[in-house]
């Protein structure tokens, strides 16, 4: 029988050549399976360049917020467009749905056309969201403790989607005749030009924009020493960024012939130019992994508040500089006043950077204000980052790599080939008294929540004894949680504790009750794993040695 | 080849009332001419009305685009005769069993089309309005479907008179029907004359039912002023357009927690027209009341494009000029009173003694007050001048009030009220009578709502608002003199002509009526938006009859009071106020869904 499998990705571009490997995955899980797809219908050219897709399925969703928040349609009128559109989806009787837009209108359509396996955000039974999938649960908890995290989004999207399997590069149908548009292009642009790179300048927030100016010098800082044209890419509201890039480019001397391309192509012939080119400068947006996935190498400036472990370059053959700044990355809620980080990456270096990939110069080995990292693949062929150049925190890095093993095991239920961390963490001597510590507060909340539990599933219970029970615990919660926060050795539990317990689809208030006991007992047997496994506790031993899928999973679905 | 017996024959079966008044016309307006393929085009006054090339064709692509626009359920009227080719493409191509009427200024220029050429089954189909352009507003008005007007502009210009006629009495029609409940947001300016006026609009709609939004800027008067006070005037005038550049983006971000129906700006509200080009692109509806001399003040030339309705205060050529600056609709609304502002008082005696006189003027010193007040002072009355800016005037200073102070709006209502004879110069910046005298001053109508009695200087546009009854009016500066000594010594005639302004001011003049009249324009022109809305087609139980086929949803629509307006936010809110426990339906699953998309503001602000 044909599985059939529905996949959400609404909101942005890249998103969408981010689930290239979840797409393999899906193939590999379920040989026939037919895979339709949810966009946006701005994205929808790029969804058909995507292989294995049955039905692209577009909706405008820009038009409908503007059509509804305005009043252009009244509610009745609204209601009956989307439920024409999204009644036939519901009829469809899909196996699987995979939610990849992680916000409340997507968990609402989710919930909606519903499927006996959802992955991803979906509505509660009454009002609430809910992730489902450990995978798609972490995807949520990567924003608590970002510099600890070590998954791309591809990954997390292929293990969330589907499950552990071979390593699938990002990949992109790109049309002939896309393909000979751009040669044309490029041509027609400078004859004489026989290589061209391409540069993306401009970013959909100004925060994650590496300057104009520096992309200008070290384009000029390029042409000294490597002959072929500049294809500067974007949108069409990118025209002054890419007339300030421009400007710094002559200025700084730059002779090697420059072409605008911003806002002249389709998505395909977008995709089609970066595969003429042989490598891409940018800042982390959408047309990057358009390169990636049409094979062109790339440099990701990765500035402001993205992350490149998260949205980074997926697969071997690409570089990222990230500057080196306490707060780098920044948070997505902030508001920076100095955006240093953009003059932490230097042109010179940039340009050796791009010398190197043009094989030209021999790859920098040394950086003034960053880190350089070459991207890759890792033991458990998951796509990874190998700095190069520069230096890390041991500590955070030491964690990362812990806690990457550490979550891989525990999601998928298999062993990580990855080695593991060879010593004992660097703050070993505060950690291990912290989590010492840790613990009976977390046994003392343990049993807080079985008291509640048992007088919630019991005969009428006085209600202002259970609310009673209920705020104490409330307080403890957030006195525990607090002090969970502040190291790196207990921070991600605390945060997967949190989403856990409200992720509470239940009905009832006992079964509420009981699926807050049983995630207040995993945040307490994890830490007292994490305890033995790190600095050989002492600690009971009844309790479980290792958390499975099976004792996860009924706390994330509920 | 004449076609006019024949094509008059198919319409005498269904409107034979018409085929008798057209047969009866005298004919002969348009110059038929063939056009390069062949069929019959026309001419006027040597402009063409058709294509000289191929008039099928382009009425074809006419009508494409007018069809983008016609809803369903929706009453399609042609304004534009000619030759009717772009009629018939319509008739052809719209949804069967939709509404099509035509309206007839001239029945000359339908024999002219029924003449030339013969006519098919869709000439028989479409609907005829003819006669005055009241008439014809009185028919379209009965229709109980909302009206969507498609302007064919070669042939409506021959009646443009005519059609701003029948939209006026329409829009007075369709202004005394408003039920439904608006949310208009009102964007009032910094300072000036016009702030007022935004209060009293935002007063009005209120009173009028409409939910308001007031964005009040005045607070920011203080931090405006001292940004002025640079020595350089490119400092202060970079740093003040900063500001207000920050200003209109706060009113952006609070449309975005709150978004309206309609976004009323009043003159000088701080709205860039880059913020107003966004608000556009995101389907936000815009009007501006440009309630200043558009002579003077000519900041309309930058934002005519920016707003999609304006409304003005003066006639023909303020309207040309903001059409031909980019202006896409652009209405006359004069100004008017607020009579729970502006009212006759009974004072004390004490406040009769400082206010009143037997010769007041309240104004601000302009050059043509300045030169002409003097010569109106005379030992035979008493004269006092009220309000700022008359630095310098030494042949007023013996009758200056309160040392040039600005005078407030309660002490103007007393000032008025305590007058018997209120002076109105219209200001100017020359030294006699405005030479482009077209549009009435607020204080022309405030007054009137007081009962006080004035002399006003002659303005075209005042006669369409005031009678000779109501109003005296000074053509010369040399007849005031005269006037005020006729007047002083007629009590009884002043109170007769005062009490008649001010009853025509309750009937016709106040912010409320404007205001009618201002969503009726627009109302009229978004038959499916504001004009739905006022119709009563968002009240619950309307939508719930439309939404039979969801019992989910008009389940939920009829729990409402059946005359309440319910949109996306009402009915999530129905649903979220049942409260967690409560599980949800689909329907409402997809309500909740469309609620999140409306709620959405990161693409705005």
């Amino acid at each position: 029988m044909t599985r059939q499998a529905l996949i959400v990705n609404i909101t942005r571009m890249g998103d969408l050549v981010q689930m290239g490997a979840l797409l393999a995955r899906l193939r590999d899980e379920w040989p026939d399976v037919a895979i339709d797809l949810v966009v946006d219908h701005r994205f929808a050219p790029v969804a058909s360049m995507l292989t294995g897709l049955r039905h692209v399925i577009g909706f405008d969703f820009h038009e409908l917020i503007d059509v509804s928040r305005a009043g252009v349609k009244d509610a009745v009128a609204l209601f009956e467009e989307l439920a024409a559109w999204a009644r036939p989806l519901r009829e469809r009787r899909y196996d699987r749905i995979i939610n990849l837009t992680f916000n409340q209108p997507s968990a609402l359509l989710v919930g909606y056309i519903g499927a006996p396996d959802i992955r991803g955000a979906r509505n509660g039974w009454d009002f609430g969201s809910v992730v489902e999938n450990p995978w798609m649960a972490y995807f949520t908890d990567i924003h608590h403790v970002r510099r600890l995290n070590r998954f791309n989004l591809v990954d997390v999207y292929a293990l969330g989607g589907s499950g552990p399997g071979p390593f699938a590069p990002l990949h992109l149908a790109i049309p002939v005749e896309a393909r000979d548009w751009a040669r044309r292009y490029l041509l027609a642009a400078e004859p004489a030009a026989r290589q061209w790179i391409a540069a993306q300048a401009g970013a959909s927030d100004i925060m994650k924009a590496w300057r104009p100016q520096h992309f200008g010098q070290a384009l000029a800082d390029l042409s000294t020493r490597w002959k072929g044209g500049v294809v500067l890419i974007g949108s069409p509201s990118e025209e002054h960024t890419i007339a300030e890039v421009i400007r710094a480019y002559r200025a700084a001397g730059g002779q090697n012939p420059i072409k605008n391309a911003a806002g002249r192509t389709t998505l395909p012939q977008l995709a089609a130019l970066l595969g003429e080119c042989r490598l891409l400068l940018t800042n982390d947006t959408g047309p990057m992994h358009l390169a990636v996935a049409a094979g062109t190498p790339v440099i990701d400036l990765s500035v402001g508040h993205v992350d490149f472990r998260e949205t980074g370059p997926y697969g071997p053959g690409h570089w990222v500089i990230q500057p080196e700044l306490d707060c780098a990355p920044c948070g997505f809620d902030r508001v920076c006043a100095h955006h240093a980080c953009k003059d932490r990456i230097l042109s010179p270096f940039v340009a050796q950077l791009m010398s190197h990939i043009l094989g030209s110069a021999p790859c920098p080995t040394t950086c003034s204000g960053s880190r350089l990292y070459e991207s890759g693949i890792d033991e458990d062929r998951l796509g990874t980052f190998r700095l190069r150049a520069g230096a890390e925190d041991p500590m955070q890095s030491w964690y990362a790599t812990f806690w990457r093993r550490y979550w891989y095991e525990t999601f998928s239920g298999t062993p990580s080939r990855v080695p593991p961390t060879p010593t004992s963490p660097p703050d070993a001597d505060e950690a291990a008294p912290h989590v010492a510590a840790l613990l009976p507060l977390l046994d003392g909340l343990c049993r807080r929540a079985e008291e509640i539990a048992r007088l919630a599933a019991g005969p009428a219970v006085g209600a202002a004894t259970l609310r009673a029970l209920q705020r104490e615990q409330r307080r403890e919660r957030e006195r525990t949680v607090q002090i969970a926060m502040t190291r790196p050795v207990t921070a991600p539990l605390a945060v997967s504790f949190l989403r856990a317990l409200h992720s509470d689809n239940v009905q009832g208030l006992d079964r509420l009750a009981r699926h807050h006991a049983q995630a207040y007992r995993q945040w307490r047997d994890r830490t007292a794993e994490i305890h033995r496994t790190l600095f050989g506790s002492s600690e009971k031993a009844d309790r479980p040695r290792r958390p499975t899928m099976g004792a996860f999973l009924p706390v994330i679905a509920g | 080849m004449n076609y006019l017996a024949q094509n008059l024959d198919g319409l005498r079966k269904t409107v034979p009332a018409l085929a008798d008044a057209v047969k009866a016309a005298p004919g002969g307006v348009l110059s038929i001419i063939p056009s390069r393929e062949g069929s019959a085009s026309a001419k006027h006054e040597g402009q063409w009305i058709h294509s000289s090339y191929d008039p099928r064709k382009e009425a074809r692509t006419w009508a494409e685009t007018r069809l983008k626009e016609w809803k369903t359920g929706e009453i399609g009227v042609v304004l534009g005769v000619g030759l009717l080719y772009h009629v018939e493409a319509l008739a052809t191509m719209k949804e069967a069993g939709a509404r099509l009427v035509v309206v007839v200024p001239d029945l000359s220029i339908l024999k002219d089309a029924a003449s030339v050429r013969p006519v098919g089954a869709w000439f028989n189909a479409v609907e005829w309005v003819w006669g005055t352009p009241e008439a014809m507003a009185e028919q379209l008005a009965a229709a109980a479907a909302p009206l969507r007007f498609f302007t064919y502009a070669p042939a409506a210009r021959l009646h443009a008179e005519a059609h701003r006629r029948l939209e006026t009495a329409l829009r007075h029609s369709v202004s005394g029907r408003q039920g439904g409940r608006l949310h208009v947001a009102v964007v009032g300016p910094i300072y000036g004359g016009s702030l007022p006026i935004a209060r009293y609009a935002a007063t009005a709609l209120e009173a009028l039912g409409h939910r308001v939004t007031w964005l009040d800027h005045s607070g920011h008067r203080a931090s405006y002023d001292a940004f002025g006070g640079y020595r350089d005037s490119r400092h202060r005038l970079m740093m003040q357009s900063r500001f207000t550049d920050i200003l209109s983006l706060g009113a952006v971000t609070h449309l975005a927690e709150d978004p309206p129906d309609l976004v009323l700006a009043i003159a000088q509200a701080p709205l860039t027209l880059a913020v107003l080009e966004h608000l556009r692109k995101k389907k936000f509806l815009t009007a501006m009341w440009f309630v200043e001399n558009y002579r003077h003040l000519t900041y309309w030339q930058q934002l005519a494009g920016g707003y999609e309705y304006w409304f003005v205060i003066q006639q023909a050529d303020c309207r040309e000029a903001l059409a031909r600056a980019g202006a896409r609709h652009v209405c006359y609304l004069p100004m008017a009173a607020d009579p729970g502002v502006h009212k006759p008082l009974t004072l004390t005696p004490a406040e009769q003694e400082e206010y009143g006189a037997d010769v007041s003027f309240v104004g601000a010193g302009y050059a043509n007050r300045r030169n002409l007040l003097p010569r109106w002072l005379s030992k035979d009355w008493t004269f006092k001048v009220w309000g700022n800016e008359w630095e310098g005037s030494e042949g007023l200073s013996s009758v200056l009030q309160r040392n040039g102070a600005r005078i407030d709006t309660d002490t103007c209502a007393k000032i008025f009220n305590a007058t018997a004879i209120n002076l109105n110069l219209h200001s100017c910046s020359s030294d006699g009578l405005d030479p482009h005298a077209d549009f009435v001053n607020p204080r022309t109508f405030e007054l009137a709502a007081c009962g006080a009695f004035q002399l006003v200087d002659e303005r075209r546009l005042l006669p369409d608002l005031f009678t000779d009854s109501e109003m005296i009016r000074f053509r010369r500066a040399e007849e005031v003199p005269s006037l005020i000594r006729t007047w002083l010594k007629d009590p009884a005639g002043r109170r007769t002509v005062a009490e008649a302004a001010r009853r025509r001011v309750l009937r016709d003049h106040t912010y409320e009526r404007r205001m009618k009249e201002l969503l009726a324009y627009v109302g009229m022109r978004q038959p499916d938006r504001i004009g739905a809305v006022l119709r009563g087609d968002r009240n619950a139980g309307a939508l719930a009859a439309r939404a039979s086929g969801s019992p989910e949803l008009s389940g939920l629509l009829r729990q409402f009071p059946a005359d309440q307006r319910v949109e996306l936010q009402d009915l999530a809110a129905r649903i979220r106020a049942r409260g967690a426990g409560s599980p949800l339906g689909r329907d409402e699953l997809l309500i909740l869904l469309l609620d999140s998309y409306r709620a959405e503001s990161r693409d705005l602000v």
